[in-house]
């Protein structure tokens, strides 16, 4: 099923609007495993009991497709966040710990996207999606990320202020990111996402409690 | 080769080239085309230095085509490939004509394997749940309580009829596995690396700051259990929480292990083999997420992988930089328990990948060149680099094989590179088994007099 690309952004807007069903996007039937290589001439025996391939893994479902259309924006925010560092914070644990957000973070916005590309799905623009969803206060609080006026105060901001705001909207917007990872871990059917979601689960708790200890040594 | 392919060699041709201090030309099928080391090579291309050769490519195909291929374990004449639907078996006693003997049809990601000393007993890492533990369930989810993961247990004894012999299912399934030499040859210990606890997974409870060690009695593998859970880090790690390991190489000679765990790497006491400890760990500003760890050859040293992004991601490029998605090398100082690591340097491919391309530091083994301390490595997208750190301030690459990108986009490259008896063995996610000869390199007719009856990248010994 494709979908011009008018009925695609009207989707996508709908799916906002109604709490993360960005689903209306993805395509009913997901393309065939991506195989590629051709049968082979004598074919090799098998000790399986069944003489035919097994079913392909599985490919994605909505809760697939859904979590990668969201959390490119929710990442993207990370970065913004991040690149507000090296001016503000005075603090080289900070700035080292902000950069290397920024640069997963970005990093992971690539992966998702190339994801979409290899199952013909719409690509998302992260900063237009990331803007959209600004718009949304609901969805903000919803995924733990911070509003406008949060963003803007942290870019006003500078020294121990700056430290400790990063901080505390980081934790939120990590636990934000870990809701919807246990989710499409628990929803989702694509292989290759299941094993990077586990990574950023991973990846995020324990930056929310080196977040935690920095917090506190803030006092 | 179409003709847009033609059309893209020849802007490569226009490309100046700048190949390196060491004068490295490129071979292949881009050999008319010289490209410089920041531009990525054109999609459907195949180039590598001149002292590193393909000598064959075995496509993926049969009951493991469409699916990933990933890590290799090796005995005597045959190469064992894990796949996410099961294992290839390769005949390689002649390299350069390697040909696929059978394969076993077993579904559950990421199929990591390893084989017992005699090759009659296969072990292979599932770390997707599944309905069940035979080969033919299917996946279910995570929050599933009766899903099973852990590890397949596979007599491969007789070729021509290869079988689950035993499952062990163990808490948040097996990423991966190590094999682990008992007191006795009659047994083997795994020490299973798994991790993502969560409250909300019934199989995968936090807090899992351990491994699982499964006894295999070799005269009876079906009576294989969990005897151990181990853990690492009863204060929780370095950082407040690490949350399981994601690989262990150990190295029995020296009863040392190394591993990296969710935000740190460790060096650990394996004397009494069902009850490792911790000896030091490390952290890094730098490392995103601690993969693997390869042992130098007297293992007086170690290297520690960074995979940023978890494989799928682009970054060798200039915006990531040379010391993130890298080796990070460590000298192992000290005496017994007051051994520790040391960071000495990082180590990136030189080569920047293209955007499409998922490239990062992964899995790679020693190649035993006397004298030397040679690391062959796999870097998805970025191929097959040859390292040398004899001099850990100044890793440099000394060999290389790479394709361009996928094309159509997609997930690929080299999961595992290994040097064995003479030969780099490398899995690549789509395109099968490439065979590699390395050559005119100092120290490589000692490595090519090192004959293995085995070979478990993650259990080392001196060669």
């Amino acid at each position: 099923m494709k979908l011009s690309k008018k009925a695609r952004s009207v989707a996508v807007v709908a799916g906002l609007v109604s709490a993360l069903a960005v689903g209306a996007v993805a395509y009913a039937d997901p393309p065939p495993g991506k195989g590629g290589g051709k049968p082979p001439k004598n074919p090799v025996p098998t000790t399986s009991t069944s003489t035919t391939a097994p079913a392909p893994p599985p490919e994605f479902n909505t809760a697939d497709s859904e979590f990668v259309a969201m959390m490119i924006p929710h990442h993207f925010q990370a970065t913004l966040m991040s690149q507000l560092a090296p001016e503000r914070s005075g603090d080289q644990t900070l700035q080292a710990f902000a950069d290397r957000i920024d640069v997963e973070q970005t990093v992971e916005i690539g992966m998702m996207q190339n994801w979409q590309t290899w199952n013909d799905l719409e690509v998302t623009d992260a900063e237009m999606a990331y803007e959209m969803m600004l718009g949304m206060p609901m969805h903000v609080e919803h995924m733990g990320m911070a509003t406008a006026a949060e963003m803007d105060a942290l870019a006003a901001s500078s020294g121990t202020d700056f430290d400790r705001m990063y901080l505390e909207l980081m934790i939120d917007h990590h636990e934000g990111a870990l809701a919807m990872i246990e989710d499409v871990l628990i929803n989702g059917s694509d292989t290759t996402l299941q094993f990077w979601a586990t990574d950023m689960l991973v990846a995020q708790g324990v930056q929310i409690d080196q977040m935690e200890q920095m917090l506190s040594e803030l006092g | 080769m179409d003709i847009s392919d033609r059309k893209r060699l020849r802007r490569l041709a226009g490309v100046v080239a700048v190949v390196g201090a060491l004068g490295l030309t490129q071979v292949g099928s881009a050999s008319s085309a010289v490209v410089q080391s920041d531009e990525p090579l054109a999609p459907g291309t195949v180039a590598s230095t001149k002292n590193l050769q393909l000598v064959t490519n075995i496509p993926r195909q049969g009951v493991n085509d469409g699916v990933f291929q990933s890590d290799l374990a090796f005995a005597g004449d045959v190469a064992i490939q894990g796949t996410y639907g099961g294992l290839n078996f390769y005949d390689i006693k002649q390299p350069q004509k390697t040909k696929l003997i059978t394969q076993f049809a077993c579904p559950g990601g990421q199929g990591d394997p390893s084989v017992t000393p005699d090759g009659d007993l296969v072990f292979m890492s599932v770390d997707s749940a599944r309905t069940d533990d035979s080969c033919e369930s299917s996946g279910t989810s995570t929050a599933n309580p009766d899903g099973w993961e852990g590890i397949r247990i596979i007599d491969t004894s007789d070729l021509s009829n290869v079988q689950q012999v035993a499952t062990v299912r163990t808490d948040c399934g097996s990423h991966t596995h190590t094999l682990v030499p008992g007191e006795s040859d009659d047994v083997v210990y795994l020490y299973i690396s798994s991790y993502g606890p969560n409250a909300v997974f019934p199989n995968c409870q936090p807090p899992h700051d351990a491994i699982s060690i499964v006894e295999v009695p070799l005269d009876d593998p079906a009576s294989a259990s969990v005897i151990e859970k181990v853990v690492l880090f009863p204060d929780g790690g370095a950082i407040s929480r690490t949350a399981g390991c994601h690989d262990i190489t150990v190295y029995p000679e020296l009863d040392l292990a190394a591993g990296a765990c969710m935000g740190e790497g460790v060096l650990m006491d394996i004397s009494d083999p069902t009850a490792p400890y911790v000896i030091d760990s490390v952290t890094d500003t730098n490392f995103a997420f601690w993969h693997s760890a390869t042992f130098n050859n007297d293992a007086s040293r170690v290297i520690f992988t960074d995979e940023l992004g978890g494989g799928g991601g682009a970054t060798c490029n200039e915006a990531v930089g040379p010391e993130r998605g890298a080796n990070a090398i460590f000298d192992i100082v000290g005496e017994g328990d007051d051994r520790s690591l040391e960071f000495i340097e990082y180590f990136k491919i030189p080569r920047h990948q293209a955007d499409t391309e998922n490239c990062v530091a992964h899995n790679g083994s020693i190649v035993p060149a006397k004298g030397r301390d040679i690391m062959v490595q796999s870097w998805y997208q970025g191929g097959v680099s040859i390292l040398d750190f004899t001099d850990p301030t100044n890793p440099v690459e000394i060999g290389w094989f790479d394709r361009g990108a996928l094309d159509p986009p997609g997930l690929g490259g080299s999961w595992s590179a290994y040097w064995y008896n003479g030969y780099i063995y490398s899995s690549d996610i789509t395109k099968g088994l490439d065979v590699l000869r390395l050559t005119g390199t100092k120290g490589l007719p000692s490595a090519n007099s090192v004959k293995q009856s085995y070979f478990n990248a993650q259990t080392q010994y001196a060669l």
